[in-house]
This record gives structure tokens, sequence and C-alpha cells, in this order.
């Protein structure tokens, strides 16, 4: 199966990169994420993780800023001029397109 | 004077090359040695960790084009690599020695370009986050990872550099790379032979960079290759850098939303932290 086909894309530049984020959801939620682009985020498994955080979180502004932000408490990385905003307007981008 | 060890590995395949930086990276994350080295490729296309190929890329005009493509450790933006086009340089560096701000530990490392430009006379000025300036165009760009005790970042210092067809490999419509197009790209990049007005051979490139690393590090350079354990992993890892499910990895990889590659030890890394 086409994994791309039924994703929806958001586009956002934060200042280290483009975030291309691409959703999937399903009863308001979300059901499959990609956050791909050339940000910086380092370590970049965390990336996968941020991914897999963000799988059944509601598809909405508030919520997914939520789950980036304590994401963001949680875990040792650098994304340096990426924030938690940048993120959730890539994906708000996806799902309201 | 301080040592640093050096490898110059010439002119090898990307994936190849790819599997050496992660050896090493990996070897040095239990040795503690930092090391530095230089290679360049034929036509390749290194894609950033977390890019999308499907959405970045042009496969068909890559391929009718002769670029390889592959996908490498670090974030960030693709490199478009070819024989002459570039000399490519990699660091792996001990975490305790370089900033923790990755930005303070870019304009370090990329201090190795900044000081080969000077060969030339050339004045290179480091541009947050990870890009070297030359005339105030971008000359070379770089990209980093981090272990628990090392990091590796590599990087390019553009020579002659072919913007058409790395516009061509891209995923936009074939009406804008137009003159036009092309000339907003020259705006903002550069590289030595615009720089220099004259053909500059990649071995001078190499020199410069050599030089570059001892200014950069106050190091004398120590030749050296692959260790045999390096050269064991090395082989361990090359299936990989062919491999669609790493490559592709959002979309022929084994799983949905953690797409690294099954067999590598970052996702081994990544499992056991999830249990």
């Amino acid at each position: 199966m086409d994994r791309l086909a039924d994703m929806k894309e958001g586009l956002h530049k934060s200042k280290s990169g483009l975030i291309r984020a691409l959703v999937k959801t399903d009863n308001g939620r979300i059901t499959d994420v990609i956050i791909s682009g050339d940000y910086i985020l380092t370590p970049e498994r965390c990336i996968d993780e941020l991914e897999k955080a963000l799988i059944g979180t509601e598809a909405c502004r508030e919520k997914i800023f939520g789950t980036l932000k304590r994401f963001y408490e949680q875990n040792k990385f650098q994304s340096p001029q990426t924030y938690p905003e940048d993120f959730t307007e890539a994906l708000m981008k996806a799902i309201n397109a | 004077m301080d040592e640093l060890r050096f490898i110059d590995f010439g002119l090898l395949d990307v994936q190849k090359i790819m599997s050496y930086n992660e050896a090493l990276f990996r070897t040095a994350e239990k040795t503690g040695e930092s090391v530095g080295f230089l290679w360049t490729t034929p036509k390749a296309i290194i894609m950033g960790y977390s890019q999308l190929i499907e959405k970045e890329l042009n496969l068909d005009r890559c391929k009718a084009l002769g670029y390889e493509v592959t996908r490498r450790i670090s974030g960030g933006g693709m490199a478009f690599s070819s024989e002459k086009s570039q000399m490519q340089y990699g660091y792996v560096g001990r975490l305790e020695d370089l900033p923790y701000d990755m930005t303070e530990s870019y304009k370090e490392i990329c201090g190795i370009v900044v000081h080969a430009l000077e060969k030339w006379g050339l004045s290179g000025e480091f541009k947050p986050i990870n890009d070297v300036l030359c005339q105030g165009k971008k000359i070379s760009g770089s990209a980093q990872t981090r272990g628990e005790n090392m990091l590796i970042q590599h990087g390019t210092l553009l020579a002659d550099f072919n913007i058409k067809e790395m516009m061509t490999c891209c995923n936009i419509p074939l009406e804008k790379i137009s003159d036009k197009g092309i000339k907003s790209v020259e705006e903002r990049l550069t590289d030595l032979n615009r720089a220099l007005e004259r053909k500059v051979p990649l071995d001078e490139a190499a020199e410069a960079m050599r030089m570059g690393f001892e200014k950069n590090f106050g190091v004398r350079l120590k030749e050296s290759r692959l260790t045999k354990q390096e050269e064991k992993l090395a082989s361990e890892l090359l299936p990989k850098y062919y491999d669609e499910k790493w490559v592709f990895r959002y979309t022929r990889g084994r799983t949905r939303s953690c797409g690294a590659y099954p067999q590598s030890p970052e996702q081994a890394e990544f499992s056991s932290k999830q249990r």
C-alpha cells in the first residue's frame, strides 16, 4: 500500500530549515505521521520518537502543541532555531490541507 | 604539537563512503579517538536523515543524469556530489572537547573550511546554523549527528558546482529551471571556481582542507587508514546504504512511524529505549 497516498501535507519553514509534515487522521485523531524535511534535530532518532508520540493525539492545535511541548521537556535533544510552535504549524497546515 | 588521525579516502562510491563515515563514528564512540577525513564521490545525492525522497527528488531525472541516491545518518538537507564538484570532509570529535550548543560546535568545526579558504586569500564567514559563506554566498554546508561520547560532522567545500543539474534532480517543474531560476540560485551559492575565476583542481582543494584541519585544531595530521575493526564494521554497514528500507525509509521501511533501518545500530538503540 502506498503510505503517502492518504496522507495530507503541510509545509512550514523554521529558521533551521523546511518542515514537511504528512498526516493521516481518523475520527479526529492522528493515526500516521511523518515529520520530514531539512530542519536540524539531533540525535535524529528523536524525530522517530516524536512521530511515535504524536500517534493518537487529537488533531487540534492545542493538543498537538501540548504533545510537542511535553516531548521537548521530557527528551534530551537539540533543535537549534526550531521550536514546538514550528512543528505545530506544519502539522496544522497538513491537517487543514 | 598534538596529532590528529587523518584519512584521505580519495574517490569512492557514495554508499561505501557513507559506511566508512558511520563505521568511524561508531568505533570512535568506543575508543574516543578523533579523526579527520576527506573524500569525493561520483555523481550522488546524499539525503538527510529525515528527508522524504519521494517529495524532494525527481527520481527519473536523477537516474537519467546518472545520480546515485542514498541517505546519511545525520539530518539537514540533501548534498549533491560529483567527482569534480567539491571536496567533502568529515570530522569525528569528542563531545567533551566541543561546545554542547550545536550552533557553537558547528562554528568551531566549520573553522576547517574557513581556514582552508585562507589558502587562496579568501575570507570565509560562518553563517549559523551550519554554512560557510565566501564573498557573501554559501560555499560550504555541513551536517552533524551526535552519539553518547562523540559527534560526527561532515560537509562540503564546493569547487565546480552544477546548479542546473541540482535543480533538475529536485522535484520542481522543468519550466522553473530557466536562466532566471539558475541565476537566483547563483546569487546565493558560489564555488571555488567562481570565487577565484579559474579552474581549481580538487587536489588543490584537498591540500587547502588539510591545512584547514591543521590550523583549526592546532594539530599536525597523522596519515592513517581504516583499522581492521573499522573495515569489518563498514562492510557490515555497507548493505544499509543500498537498501531501499533505509534509503526510502518512510515508504519502504518495515515500520510506519518509526522509520529507522531495522538492522542498524540506531534502530537497536531505539528499540531498547522503548522497552
